[in-house]
């Protein structure tokens, strides 16, 4: 069993699959999870994960370990979604409740929870992705670019091939989307702003 | 001095950072904008939670394996299936020579290509000025011939009474051609000899006896 993440990669260069598969079990769930708020469905979000380790398997030969695995990787899949978006536009796409998406919550992470707390989340997460489908699918990607990945605007900016000011506008409108979608009343007090970096 | 509309422009860069110590010092001195803050964290942190729960559960991921496995599979047989008869000929390790790349560091690579480039620089230099052998000298002497130029004076004396006759001979007739100028010339500066010495030539005519 190989642990160590550089000798992973060596092996997948050298085309060995299940080195590759083992390397993917480490990020496919943050990829999916990626997609899916990117789609908005399951199976989109399935096929657009499997394309992405698909074509970071055949230009695995080109890492160079200049930068993180999950850094290449993340660009990798930056490019699938907006190769995504030119093929299938999805601007305008309005689904309603999906169940699969619903029956996504894991039994798992929720065993531990009341029926009342998983109704809430899942109500909560239909708020979400009515909020983040009001945005166009760029606006999307670099909301969830920024929170979901915590990427500086100016990466973002490069990745995506738009400007800073414009990564920021999306941000905020996205922002403001799910504000009014949660209905978070503004000047609630009850969060004390952080002073040590915690979030 | 606090501006909250500059402020909650702001407000977004710094849901998530929390590194602006001084938009924090104004948060807490301005409740308007502390509560707006409150409510962009309040939003973000719903959100995450929804994100959360949105991921899949744990039987889905073995599905997700197999047709990922499958795919690499495939695409090792199309690869493969596209590969040249020639380049699979190659050794393998011939090949990842030819490939093979070396990781260098910016300075070492800059310092390389600067002695390269000298390198280069000094061989195109020594080639276009050759270092030759000093020459030998050869003392030879050479006649070279001096021309030398030579000064000859020729004194040319005239007879004045020539111009003389030949002044009065043009007032007198002066509508007489200049040809004949020369043969008056000529007749005017002959001297009769005392003595009068005859030849006769014998024969000179037919009829002479």
């Amino acid at each position: 069993m190989i642990d160590s993440e550089e000798e992973l990669i060596r092996q997948a260069q050298r085309a060995d699959s299940d080195a590759f598969c083992a390397l993917a079990e480490r990020y496919e769930r943050r990829i999916y999870s990626l997609a899916f708020h990117y789609c908005h469905d399951s199976e989109d979000a399935e096929d657009l994960s499997q394309e992405v380790w698909l074509r970071a398997y055949q230009a695995i030969r080109t890492f160079r370990g200049d930068s993180s695995f999950y850094t290449w990787l993340r660009r990798i899949t930056i490019n699938c979604f907006l190769n995504h978006r030119r093929a299938k536009s999805l601007v305008g796409r309005r689904p309603g409740i999906e169940v699969s998406s619903l029956e996504l919550v894991s039994n798992a992470a929720v065993s531990s929870l009341d029926s009342e707390c998983m109704l809430h989340n899942q109500i909560l997460l239909e708020k979400v992705r009515q909020a983040l489908s009001e945005l166009t699918t760029q606006q999307r990607l670099i909301f969830l670019l920024k929170h979901y990945e915590g990427m500086t605007y100016e990466e973002i900016s490069e990745a995506v091939g738009c400007s800073t000011g414009t990564a920021k506008k999306s941000v905020s409108r996205a922002i403001a989307k799910l504000r009014t979608r949660l209905e978070v009343a503004a000047g609630k007090t009850e969060c004390v702003p952080c002073t040590a970096g915690e979030f | 001095m606090h501006d909250c509309k500059a402020t909650r422009e702001r407000l977004n860069e710094l849901v998530g950072s929390c590194e602006d110590a001084q938009l924090l010092k104004e948060l807490r001195q301005c409740e308007a904008c502390n509560g707006e803050y409150a409510s962009l964290r309040n939003t973000l942190r719903l959100a995450d939670q929804a994100f959360r729960a949105a991921a899949p559960a744990d039987d889905f991921w073995p599905a997700y394996h197999a047709r990922l496995r499958q795919s690499l599979e495939n695409v090792s047989k199309v690869e493969a299936a596209s590969t040249p008869a020639e380049w699979s000929r190659v050794p393998a390790s011939l090949l990842a020579f030819f490939t093979a790349s070396v990781r260098v560091p910016v300075p070492i690579a800059a310092i390389l290509l600067l002695v390269l480039s000298a390198t280069v620089d000094f061989a195109l230099r020594s080639r276009r000025s050759p270092v030759t052998a000093p020459p030998i000298i050869v003392t030879k002497t050479v006649e070279v011939p001096v021309i030398r130029e030579k000064t000859v004076t020729q004194v040319v004396y005239r007879r004045r009474d020539r111009r003389e006759v030949a002044s009065r001979n043009a007032n007198v007739n002066p509508r007489v051609p200049r040809q004949n100028e020369a043969t008056l010339v000529s007749l005017s500066g002959f001297t009769p000899t005392n003595e009068v010495k005859v030849t006769i030539i014998k024969g000179s005519y037919r009829d002479e006896k």
